[in-house]
């Protein structure tokens, strides 16, 4: 998912109007990116 | 944690496909708690390494810039999520606390449905604010 969707739902989020689709794929990626984070942190 | 939240109203009945809005925490499922409670404890994992190195300028390594990009991101989800009020702390240099404050203060507050999401927003403006504590109190640990 791009950053420009990813803060399009997070907008949504806030405001309340996310989808459940929505919020699913927004924790998907958001996980994603920690788990890159983890990744290279551990990788040090 | 509890999700029943006493004041709330039965939704109005709605129908079609685009009824999809989670208006309440019932909505909430199982499977979405389970990546919420995963997304806070990889917070807690990295959130304070992420944002000690996004805030050091020696830590320029490709692995470092990927970090600093990544939290970056995560941040700034979370913080818009959050609201406007938060957004404009999440780049900056932070010196205004109280924007964060209330950031933290707002996911407390936010409707039934968001509770979850709410902690785990909350998760990243304490490691902010934490982290800027530091930067004022050298002495004082991420521990």
């Amino acid at each position: 998912m791009d950053e420009k969707t990813m803060l399009v739902i997070a907008d949504k989020i806030k405001n309340k109007t996310a989808t459940k689709e929505e919020i699913t794929a927004f924790l998907e990626e958001y996980n994603k990116t920690l788990k890159e984070i983890k990744e290279d942190l551990e990788a040090k | 944690m509890n999700f029943n939240n006493p004041f709330s109203k039965a939704p109005a009945a709605k129908v079609g496909p685009e009824n999809t809005e989670v208006n309440n925490v019932n909505e909430l499922s199982p499977d979405m708690i389970a990546k919420i409670e995963s997304s806070k404890v990889l917070i807690d994992e990295v959130g304070a390494s992420a944002e000690a190195i996004a805030n050091d300028p020696s830590k320029n390594s490709e692995k470092d810039n990927r970090i600093r990009l990544n939290w970056s991101k995560v941040k700034n989800w979370s913080l818009v999520a959050l609201g406007a009020i938060a957004a404009g702390a999440a780049f900056a240099t932070i010196k205004d606390q109280g924007a964060l404050t209330n950031a933290m203060e707002l996911a407390t507050h936010l409707p039934a449905g968001f509770l979850a999401l709410g902690a785990m927003f909350k998760g990243i403006a304490e490691i902010i604010l934490q982290s800027d504590r530091e930067s004022k109190n050298p002495e004082v640990s991420l521990g």
